[in-house]
């Protein structure tokens, strides 16, 4: 296969990509610029395939699967690899793309179908395309590396907040509210990874309303749960309260025993070594104060 | 010399584990890219729930 080969590094976890010119074209956006990095010493190394196969010829994985996640995409596991496959029901229920890991998650493929109801616009050539490279990359913080959490994360020099919370709970206008204030790691994707006895937070690509994001990692420091509220209030809360707010606001592998054994007590670690607080906020620049001033 | 076999006194202790139940439940639109998220009771029989 000819082409050309671009890594891509997130919360230090480094992707290579290998695929024709125009396929690798989409990681040129904004989004991507401060995570690509040289192909070399990758985790994971990927072949892009951009000419579509007729699905109906292709080899799908059979009776292996062991997720659904009810929406875009299925995982399937055999003995020696790991299928995520992608059907969207606006095609028709017809899988669309496939991609096919080793079960150690170093290398892998992925394909692009065609036959009918396949058909879909031009910016799904995006070979980190929503959901899959989000699941691949849960998959491998699954294998002892992190958590990906549901959170605005930023970092106010050198004061790293945590803003996990779910849709509508207003991370994006926190991102906002700090914007030109603190460097910005991402709006609404976070992962958490611990490095030399310390928790670590790092942007990653797959944004929200707010386009900033930030590649670097910082020094977790605090962690704020969000809630709107009337007035601006913090309470502290510790214990298997904490865990289990941020476990919920976390993407998790709910198909993998030892992932969750693992996220949990990542999760736990997490909370025993940073403060965690529920935060009402009434959402205008009066909070960045606020929080700034030690509440 | 030997030393006298004194039985050690036992104390009883209880320990009371608190159990968590957490509910996750497929959605479409705001679970992420799972397309799960945690929720605050079981409304559907098929929602997953963990136990901590």
């Amino acid at each position: 296969m000819t082409g050309a080969d671009v890594g891509v590094s997130i919360a230090g976890i480094r992707i290579a990509l290998h695929g024709s010119d125009p396929v690798l074209e989409s990681l040129k956006a904004p989004r991507y610029s401060d995570f690509i990095c040289s192909a070399g010493d990758a985790d994971i190394r990927l072949s892009i395939f951009d000419e579509p196969v007729d699905y109906r010829e292709s080899d799908l994985p059979g009776n292996s699967q062991v997720f659904d996640s009810g929406t875009v995409w299925s995982l399937y596991k055999t003995q020696s690899h790991m299928h995520i496959l992608l059907r969207s029901p606006g095609h028709g229920g017809a899988p669309y793309r496939m991609a096919t890991f080793d079960r150690d998650l170093t290398r892998g493929e992925i394909v692009t179908f065609r036959g009918p109801g396949t058909e879909f616009p031009p910016e799904e050539h995006d070979p980190l395309e929503f959901p899959l490279s989000e699941v691949l990359m849960v998959c491998l913080l699954a294998r002892g590396r992190g958590v990906m959490v549901h959170a605005c994360g930023l970092d106010d020099l050198g004061r790293g907040l945590l803003f996990p919370g779910n849709s509508t709970d207003g991370k994006s206008t926190m991102a906002g509210l700090w914007k030109g204030s603190a460097r910005i790691l991402n709006d609404d994707r976070i992962i958490l990874r611990e490095s030399e006895g310390a928790i670590r937070m790092y942007g990653t690509p797959w944004h929200g309303d707010m386009s900033d994001v930030s590649a670097e990692g910082t020094g977790l420091s605090s962690v704020y749960f969000l809630f709107h509220g009337s007035s601006n209030s913090v309470r502290s809360v510790s214990g298997a309260k904490a865990i289990s707010m941020l476990l919920r606001r976390s993407f998790l592998p709910l198909w993998s025993r030892t992932g969750m054994e693992y996220s949990m007590d990542f999760l736990h670690s997490v909370a025993e070594q940073v403060p965690f607080h529920e935060l009402d906020f009434v959402p205008d620049a009066g909070i960045v104060d606020f929080l700034k001033c030690g509440s | 010399m030997k030393k006298k076999y004194v039985k050690p006194s036992v104390e009883r202790v209880e320990l009371v584990v608190r159990e968590t139940v957490l509910t996750f439940c497929k959605t479409t639109g705001s679970g992420g890219p799972i397309g799960v998220t945690g929720c605050n009771q079981a409304v559907d029989p098929t929602c997953m729930q963990i136990g901590t």
